[in-house]
């Protein structure tokens, strides 16, 4: 059974290239392009990992994460969040929410990969 | 592969003589822990010795692990028997990969 | 991996984006301050910049960078949107695009938009006053380091309670490890784990312990680790095969017995037989009179055992050792913040007692029991930080010894110091202050209370005087006592020299107290010479402020051929004091509670006897009053009823009438200013719950004030009366 990834970002480009990074790796992917879309896809379909960007628009990052933790069926859901350098602030927000891991942007394919792999294998 | 929203789903009860016979199928994991820690627990009090199939889990993580630990500690600290007649590939690695033998190869049944 | 269509899907979303961003520059000139336009141009560098950095192209990110934060520091209020700034970011907007552009044609732009892009960032830095922003490496937690280490590493872990509940699953470690080297001997506890029946199933306590081996640096292992660090102990050692598990145990010795050999053996470094080989080996060698060779070195040159695990041993030992030292453990503390600790451990007595008050008044039943309990609480702190400045008067004390003895010698008297009540404590600050005074009575009783073996003798007395150093807690305060068995005060010649002195009218008769006490007027000596001892005739009126201005009192005793006692008492703190408040009118008061006896209440008819005679008959026992309206000024009371608080000090009692009694609190002393300082009567200030000011009354100096002869009167009605 292949392990599904989603990822939540507003840039799909950015979407693009990680989705292809993953697939190439082995994993499955769904894609949002922010809070509330991914909310709405996260509706009965086994998800073994969440990467989500903090700055989003329409629900941000933390909200979403915070969000998550309430589904009972996606609460223990390990969640990567996607940080710029500037902003350990929101890191810590993020932490505090739930959300232990952290791939700060911009990063290289590989380095998602790096961190993916710590958490779940494909 | 059940959704998760059925994980820890049914198991079955059936009575060997009065010993309560558990049987886990689909996930054993953080999902389903709390409410298969309380049917645990049910038995248990039963004062029977527990048996439990394990040949059906599809997925077994940490929290799993834990409880079944936690299971076997209880039941050598009340002097229950506990017996694992079967376990399912998926689970019998996990718990390799912890190095837990405690739940090794099922004995030999009569 | 093919980018072709995902290149293209950024060329497309950049453009887009840098569309978005010159429109919202050009809207936010008309209102500079529109949040949404800020924070969707902020948005725009900073997908950008993510885009590019996914695709590598770095020369993008590298410049957007420093827009982004511009960016973010212009949505946060930094500073605001000038023409100037709105131009030169329209113009970094263009620049970004051409340097997508061009990386998604080539990887590699031109030179010259690279110093484009160093031209720009120069002139944002210059208009937002900064210094230019650092290369920003793409980070994310743990990158691998250069240098190898050994091939073998021993991994523990223990897990913390919410690594499952965030998704952390220990198999996947160990599973990621797996794809850096070789997992093995791995170990899973639930030691830490509670009871069945108290478990919570999503938390985890989990122990694992494994053993790794693989051709990749610390960092690396280590950095397996980056998402749960904050959660659990990790422990990550260098395994050497095949002392591994040795060491491991050694580390784990027990902290008992810290003979090497029982450690090694303990530890399965050696057998026992081998130990005693080796014993026996080492008293042989001292036998034959050479230096025994260490243990250790022994074992390792027979080949029992490896030098690192001598050497972990060994370590161990000090280890354990070190544990036992510090078990009677004392901690050095800066007196500053110890300071700091107490004055702000009195703002919480003032909120404290605030709280209470107000809990009362507002009669709000489970309020008041919280604010009770708090109070409590805040008593037990109070008390706690306190008791950190406490220390035994001991060690002063004892400094005493090699005085006594030398000052003896030089004045050829034998002398015995007899110490006792040396584990009395006393605040840090006051044992400081007080060695002085002490000094002083010290040498006092040597030089002049006690007298030669040879007028002792004469006298009847033994030959070895003794001095006796004293203190010890009585209600409420420090009592130190320096007594001698000497030749007392020679009341005649004080009296001649206060005469002398215009300090007594020729004809007077006081008593023979009083004249005890005019030893303590401004520089009165009857010493002949100035003996070296005393100084410049630096006499007892300095011991008595110094011990005034420690809030204490100094009192004295003499019996002719008996021998003399000096007093002190000193309250127990400077900072904070249990008080009895009382009003009179609006005005507050604050009596320090450990004076307090008892309170009584003044019917009329007592008013008019207190008037008349100063005493109030108390169970058959007269108590001398003292009016603080009088006292005070304040004028007439026009209340029905007065109370009195009945206080003693010493051997004193003295009935203090008030107007109102309002109950026991704990509160701050703040000190008076300059001003103010030396008012008698008056010990300090505090403020109360309701913020009002209350002064706080200083019984001696009150009693001395309102009525110098009366306070000796004091003394007299009260020794008439014993």
């Amino acid at each position: 059974m292949a392990k599904t990834i989603m990822i939540v970002d507003d840039s799909a480009s950015l979407r693009q290239v990680v989705a292809i990074a993953l697939k190439g790796a082995g994993y499955e992917v769904l894609e949002a392009c922010d809070g509330k879309d991914a909310l709405a896809k996260l509706s009965g379909q086994k998800i073994n990992l969440i990467i989500s960007d903090v700055n989003m628009p329409n629900m941000d990052g933390i909200s979403f994460v915070k969000a998550v933790k309430q589904l009972p069926n996606y609460k223990f859901t390990p969640i990567i969040m996607l940080t710029t350098e500037s902003q350990e602030s929101k890191k810590q927000e993020g932490q505090a929410a739930g959300a232990k891991a952290w791939v700060v942007k911009p990063f290289k394919p590989d380095q998602m990969l790096n961190a993916v792999s710590k958490l779940v294998m494909p | 592969m059940g959704a998760a929203a059925t994980a820890m789903g049914d198991y079955l009860d059936a009575t060997l003589g009065n010993a309560p016979r558990l049987a886990f199928t689909d996930e054993l994991t953080i999902y389903g822990a709390a409410q298969a820690h309380r049917r645990l627990q049910d038995a248990l009090a039963t004062g029977q010795p527990l048996t439990l199939d394990l040949g059906q889990v599809s997925e077994l993580d940490s929290a799993g692990v834990q409880l079944l630990l936690a299971l076997a500690r209880e039941c050598d600290a009340i002097e229950q028997p506990l017996i694992i007649t079967a376990l399912s590939d998926t689970a019998r690695a996990v718990l390799d990969m912890l190095g837990v033998t405690r739940f090794s190869a099922p004995p030999a049944t009569t | 991996m093919d980018l072709y269509p995902a290149i293209q899907m950024f060329l497309a979303e950049s453009r887009e984006l840098l569309e978005q961003m010159e429109d919202a520059l050009l809207r936010l000139e008309a209102d500079p301050h529109d949040r949404d336009l800020l924070d969707a141009i902020f948005r725009a560098a900073h997908t950008i910049k993510g885009s590019a950095g996914v695709f590598g192209y770095d020369p993008v990110v590298h410049f957007t960078h420093g827009v982004e934060s511009v960016l973010d520091r212009l949505r946060d209020g930094e500073f605001a949107l000038t023409p100037t700034l709105s131009a030169l970011l329209l113009r970094c907007g263009d620049h970004m695009g051409a340097l997508v552009e061009a990386c998604t044609a080539s990887e590699t732009p031109p030179t010259e938009l690279i110093s484009v892009s160093e031209t720009l960032a120069a002139e944002l830095a210059a208009a937002t006053g900064d210094t230019q922003a650092d290369e920003t490496a793409a980070r994310s937690p743990a990158e691998a380091e250069t240098t190898a280490g050994p091939a073998r590493w021993r991994i523990e872990l223990e897990f913390g309670s919410e690594v499952l509940r965030n998704g952390m699953d220990p198999l996947s470690f160990l599973r990621y490890l797996e794809t850096l080297g070789t997992v093995r001997d791995v170990r899973t506890s639930i030691a830490r784990l509670p009871r069945w029946s108290d478990l919570d199933p999503e938390a985890c306590a989990l122990d694992v312990e494994l053993l790794f081996e693989g051709d990749v640096p610390l960092a690396t292992i280590d950095g397996v680790f980056d998402f749960v660090r904050d959660d659990c102990a990790i422990r990550i050692t260098p395994a050497e095969h095949p002392d591994a598990e040795t060491l491991a145990a050694i580390a784990d010795y027990p902290a008992q017995a810290p003979r090497l050999g029982e450690i090694l053996v303990g530890s399965q470094a050696v057998s026992d037989d081998t130990l005693r080989a080796a014993l026996a080996a080492q008293s042989a060698q001292a036998e034959a009179g050479a230096p025994p060779r260490p243990l250790g070195e022994i074992l390792v040159a027979e080949g029992a055992t490896s030098p690192a695990v001598v050497e972990a041993a060994l370590e161990r030992q000090g280890q354990i050792k070190q544990q036992k030292g510090q078990e009677s453990r004392l901690i050095r503390v800066d007196a500053d913040k110890l300071d700091q600790l107490i004055t702000l451990v009195g703002e919480l007595v003032i909120a404290g007692s605030g709280i209470n008050a107000k809990a009362q008044r507002a009669g709000l039943a489970d309020i008041v029991e919280s604010a009770e309990t708090l109070a409590r609480l805040v008593e037990g702190v109070r008390d706690s930080a306190l008791g950190l400045r406490m220390v035994q008067i001991g060690p002063t004390f004892q400094r005493f010894q090699r005085v006594v003895r030398d000052v003896s010698r030089e004045l050829g008297k034998d002398i015995e110091l007899e110490i006792t009540g040396g584990d009395t404590e006393l605040d840090k600050s006051v044992v400081e202050r007080i060695g002085d005074p002490l000094m002083h009575l010290v040498r006092n009783a040597m030089d002049h209370g006690i007298e030669t073996p040879a007028a002792r003798a004469a006298a009847g007395k033994p030959a070895r005087a003794r001095l006796r150093l004293h203190a010890c807690h009585d209600s409420g305060s420090i009592v130190i006592d320096v007594a001698d068995d000497g030749a007392g005060l020679n009341t005649e010649k004080i009296r001649a020299k206060a005469i002398e002195r215009g300090l007594l009218a020729a004809g007077a008769t006081p008593s023979e107290h009083e004249i005890h006490q005019m030893i303590f007027a401004a520089g009165f000596s009857t010493a002949d010479a100035v003996s070296n001892l005393s100084g410049r005739g630096v006499g007892m009126d300095v011991v008595r402020s110094n011990i005034e201005a420690l809030r204490g009192t100094i009192e004295l005793e003499s019996r002719a051929g008996l021998g003399t006692r000096v007093r002190i008492r000193l309250p127990l703190t400077l900072a904070i004091i249990d008080g009895f408040l009382v009003g009179l009118g609006n005005a507050r008061y604050v009596l320090p509670l450990d004076v307090v006896e008892e309170c009584l209440e003044l019917s009329p008819a007592e008013r008019l006897a207190v008037g008349k005679q100063g005493f109030l008959n108390v169970r058959g026992e007269p108590l001398p009053m003292l009016r603080l309206r009088e006292v005070f000024q304040l004028g007439e009371a026009d209340w029905r009823r007065e109370n009195v608080v009945v206080v003693r000090f010493g051997a004193l009692k003295a009935g203090i009438v008030v107007d109102e009694l309002l109950g026991e609190l704990q509160t701050v002393i703040k000190p008076l200013g300059k001003l103010f300082a030396f008012l008698p009567g008056i010990s300090g200030s505090t403020i109360l719950g309701t913020g009002e000011v209350a002064l706080i009354l200083d019984v001696p100096g009150l009693v001395k004030r309102a009525d110098p002869p009366r306070g000796q009167s004091l003394a007299t009605a009260q020794s008439a009366l014993s």
